[in-house]
């Protein structure tokens, strides 16, 4: 399910919130809404974890996670990473690195299987991105930008990446990454895909903003619309999309 | 500055090149570029770090067609859509194709990959992986003389990782460096044209002994195109020697292929410090330190020395065959080249030539990379759009120049010249005589009487007269009439507080001089006291009010700058100063005389009535406290007498008290009980109550 949210009044979801398959973190609020549309939509299947990262409401840009594990900025306090440990899956490993690049959410972006990151990420921290979610890391720049947490987002079934990415770099990203990749904006023509919204293999959290024409290229790339024929509707929506912003 | 674009290289020397390079010279002449030889514009620079990469994507296909040179447009998404592309199994930022996935994921992780991320992101050229390979064993190689590059040694990749962003800087900087120095560097070059209406430049360092630009007048700037026609031909025989800081590298090449080469290095360096240990010691006379590392290097700066001149003399033969020497050694590495009892090199040698571009620290690919340049060609675009942009460069730089004004505020400016402000019209006598004349007045302020506020301005018209003036009465001040007769009786009478006789003296005196206002105020003592100082000084208060009365001045002062009322001691005294100014108001200046102000007969009594009623609380005040006292005191003393009490004597009047209360209640009538003194109060005491008493 695709669902449009806002985090006090700002479209920023995945600033605010960390969705993977095993867990979602959520920003302690001052409104419960945002809590509970998450909860709502996920607390049959994973955990949704109210937490803050180093005193800080930013959690979904703070850190980087997947199914087999959730990594955390040295800034993290004990108590943090200890509710934290307290609150989601035991199969998750929960590890907290020194890294200067320490909003871990802008500089990587990863699936249960791969990871890209910012070309001056540390070397250890590469291999503790390998060790704890077990991923195959590459670093690489999205579009000309080396915050790859920030312009691109991708699951299991498909990611979506800035919307100047040229097609070239598309091509080679989905061939490295494996997975169906399109261009294209959030809540409003927004280029910052990864911060504007979260997504896990069965559902999508997005900026109220969010266009229909959005949406729908959302929910087709993620593959949230079972069975549909994914690459025919993906260039209808891209086409339409280009259409709509030109 | 908008660099240049290069369009082309060539290398002269260079074999490969030979067809490309004959046809650029055969039909060429001479560019002039603005008819005056000796001021050629400044051509924008060419890095000559990018300069040299490109050479070697030329020597690396050799076989390739030469294309003209186009910087990848790496943002731009336009230049990829038109590569056939079918899987996506490429890197479009290393511009590398790959066969299988696996490939793919392997490269990602190389350390090539990484660098050109680097260089993309700031929108430099991909390098491609035999460039890359040298770039790394080029930086390996250096033997580092300092603790910063052994840090660095053991990670090459950050250290090219840091040199993209140096050279980024550098493209940056729109004035690297100092005019002069680009000027050298540029008239360091020759400029061409060819048949083909395309413009070539060159070093001039590469033309033999006595050809090239500094030969204009002579016949010999016809011979610089027949010698480069002839000299691409062949391959010339030339040495590269460098020297700096402790690092040697030399190479004889014969085109461009290196015949004999030779590095070395010693530590020589002081660390951190810098320079040369020989230098140092230089400085600072005989006193050379002495601690090892300073012997160390001494030692090794001789051998050094020793060993760079047995190489070149073992070279000798060699070096002897090359047409032209190229070296860099700059200072004291002078000595090592051309100092010593048998100098390696003859200074005055025709074919020595120093290498007329920034070199880096000497090492082999370094001397590598100077013959490179050294030996390049550039094809610089057609003659017109060269021109016009050269001299569009130097007019934009000149205006630059001329409407930057350098300040040098280390020296002093001269004065600036305005117009003096007009002089009001002064009076007509003045005006005629053309001048007026200044003469000097010395003249004794008095603070108290003229210092007012704005008293000393005074309009241009009007001289100023004061001071003559107030000379004259400064004068008459100083002098005081010697008490005489009754004068000096009245001062005796004043002194010994006798008022009645005063009184009746100073009827006496005012009998005497009746209209004598000069009188009165004159002084009577060697202080300037007045009569009126005199009265108030010894608190005759009746005689003050006469003397005011009879017109003796307060606004007087004595030497002491003191009025007369200043030397009231009491209070009724000044009272009658104030009582005077409230009767007569206009007599005298009180203000100057200090006076604090008139004083009504209203007024006194307000105050007496103010201080009465102020006497009055205060009286009540104390007697308020006075009972307190007392009541407190006698609280205290009812407390004492309890507590000496006996238990059976507490526990009867507890009863009785009871009893009492009681009969409150009832209504009954009081019983009578025994009161005695003692217990009176507690029975009275409604702040005792009797379940306490019970208690206890």
């Amino acid at each position: 399910m695709a669902v449009r949210t806002q985090f006090e009044n700002n479209n920023e979801i995945g600033v605010f919130s960390k969705l993977t398959n095993s867990y979602c973190l959520v920003a302690i609020g001052g409104s419960a809404n945002f809590y509970s549309i998450f909860e709502s939509e996920l607390s049959e299947t994973i955990p949704v974890v109210h937490s803050s990262i180093a005193g800080c409401r930013i959690v979904g840009r703070l850190t980087v996670g997947n199914r087999h594990g959730l990594i955390v900025p040295n800034s993290t306090t004990d108590q943090e990473l200890q509710h934290l440990r307290n609150s989601i899956p035991d199969s998750v490993k929960i590890q907290r690195v020194e890294e200067k690049l320490s909003a871990l959410g802008n500089v990587v972006a990863c699936n249960d299987y791969v990871a890209l990151v910012h070309p001056d990420l540390d070397r250890e921290t590469e291999e503790i991105l390998q060790d704890t979610l077990g991923v195959e890391v590459f670093r690489q720049s999205v579009a000309g930008n080396a915050l790859v947490g920030s312009y691109c987002l991708f699951t299991n079934q498909g990611g979506i990446v800035h919307p100047k990415t040229p097609t070239s770099e598309q091509d080679e990203l989905s061939s490295l990454l494996q997975v169906p990749l399109v261009a294209g904006s959030i809540n409003r023509g927004s280029e910052v895909v990864g911060a504007g919204m979260v997504a896990n293999d069965w559902s999508i959290f997005c900026g109220m903003d969010t266009t229909a024409t959005e949406l729908s290229l959302l929910e087709a790339v993620f593959r949230l619309n079972a069975g549909a024929p994914l690459p025919q509707q993906t260039a209808n929506m891209r086409q339409s999309l280009i259409e709509s912003m030109s | 500055m908008a660099a240049f674009r290069v369009s082309q290289r060539f290398q002269i020397f260079n074999q490969v090149h030979l067809n490309e390079v004959t046809e650029l010279f055969s039909g060429s002449t001479l560019l002039d570029l603005d008819g005056n030889g000796e001021d050629i514009g400044e051509i924008p620079s060419v890095d000559e770090e990018t300069s040299f990469d490109s050479l070697q994507h030329i020597d690396s296909d050799k076989n390739a067609p030469l294309v003209p040179e186009e910087e990848a447009d790496v943002s731009g998404s336009d230049s990829f859509s038109e590569a056939k592309l079918d899987a996506g199994l490429m890197c479009t930022t290393c511009d590398v194709k790959f066969v299988a996935l696996s490939d793919q994921r392997q490269h990602f992780r190389l350390d090539w990959h990484r660098y050109n991320l680097k260089r993309k992101s700031h929108n430099q050229a991909p390098v491609n992986e035999e460039n890359f390979q040298e770039m790394m064993d080029g930086l390996s190689s250096i033997s580092g003389s300092d603790a910063e590059d052994s840090v660095s040694i053991s990670n090459p990749l950050s250290r090219l990782l840091e040199k993209v962003i140096v050279e980024d800087l550098d493209e940056k900087k729109p004035t690297a460096g100092s005019r002069t120095e680009r000027i050298t560097k540029n008239y360091s070059k020759i400029y061409c044209k060819t048949k083909t209406n395309q413009v070539i430049s060159f070093y001039a360092a590469v033309l033999p002994p006595g050809l090239g630009k500094w030969h204009r007048d002579s016949d010999s700037l016809e011979k610089v195109l027949p010698y480069m026609r002839e000299v691409v031909t062949r391959s010339p025989k030339v040495g590269i020697f460098m020297i700096s800081g402790g690092h040697f590298a030399a190479g004889l090449f014969e085109g461009t292929t290196e015949i004999l080469h030779k590095t070395f290095h010693s530590y020589t360096v002081r660390a951190k410090q810098g320079g040369a240990q020989g230098s140092r010691d230089a400085k600072n006379g005989s006193s050379h330190p002495k601690s090892a590392g300073a012997s160390l290097r001494r030692y090794n700066e001789q051998a050094f020395n020793q060993h760079v001149q047995d190489l070149l003399a073992a070279w000798k033969e060699k070096i002897d065959q090359c047409e032209l020497i190229f070296y860099r050694a700059v200072s004291f590495n002078r000595n090592i080249l051309f100092g010593g009892q048998n100098p390696p090199l003859d200074k005055s040698d025709a074919r020595l030539k120093t290498i007329p571009f920034q070199t880096k620290r000497p090492t082999f690919s370094e001397v590598k990379r100077v013959l490179a340049v050294l030996t390049t060609i550039e094809l610089l675009g057609d003659v017109e759009t060269f021109k016009s942009t050269v001299l569009k460069q130097k007019r934009s730089r000149s205006d630059a120049v001329k409407t930057k004004k350098i300040i040098d505020r280390a020296k002093s400016r001269s004065p600036i010249v305005r117009d003096e402000p007009p002089i009001p019209p002064s009076s007509p006598e003045t005006h005629s005589e053309g001048e007026c004349e200044l003469i000097e007045v010395e003249t004794v302020i008095d603070f108290q009487s003229e210092l007012q506020e704005y008293g000393d301005s005074f309009s241009a018209q009007e001289p100023k007269k004061k001071g003559s003036k107030k000379k004259k009465a400064k004068t008459k001040n100083d002098e005081f009439v010697k008490p005489t007769g009754i004068l000096e009786l009245t001062l005796k009478a004043m002194q010994e507080k006798n008022l009645s006789l005063t009184d009746e003296l100073i009827t006496k005196l005012k009998n005497e001089f009746p209209s004598g206002e000069s009188f009165w105020n004159q002084p009577v003592d060697i202080q300037s006291l007045t009569l009126l100082h005199y009265a108030t000084k010894y608190d005759l208060q009746e005689i003050v009010w006469t003397l005011l009365d009879y017109g003796c001045d307060p606004t007087l002062k004595d030497k002491l700058g003191k009025c007369s009322y200043n030397w009231a001691s009491t209070k009724d005294c000044r009272r009658v100063y104030m009582r005077f100014q409230a009767e007569f108001p206009d007599k005298y200046d009180y203000a100057k005389a200090q006076v604090p102000g008139p004083l009504t007969k209203e007024m006194e009594d307000q105050k007496a009535e103010k201080q009465k009623a102020l006497n009055k609380i205060k009286r009540e005040k104390e007697k308020m406290k006075k009972q307190e006292k007392k009541e407190k005191q006698q609280e205290i003393d009812e407390k004492n007498r309890y507590l000496n009490l006996s238990d059976r004597e507490k526990r009867a009047l507890a009863a009785e008290r009871r009893i009492l209360g009681q009969a409150v209640k009832t209504g009954d009538q009081k019983p009578i009980l025994q009161l005695n003194p003692p217990n009176e109060y507690f029975l009275l005491n409604p702040l005792l109550n009797c379940d306490h008493f019970l208690q206890i």
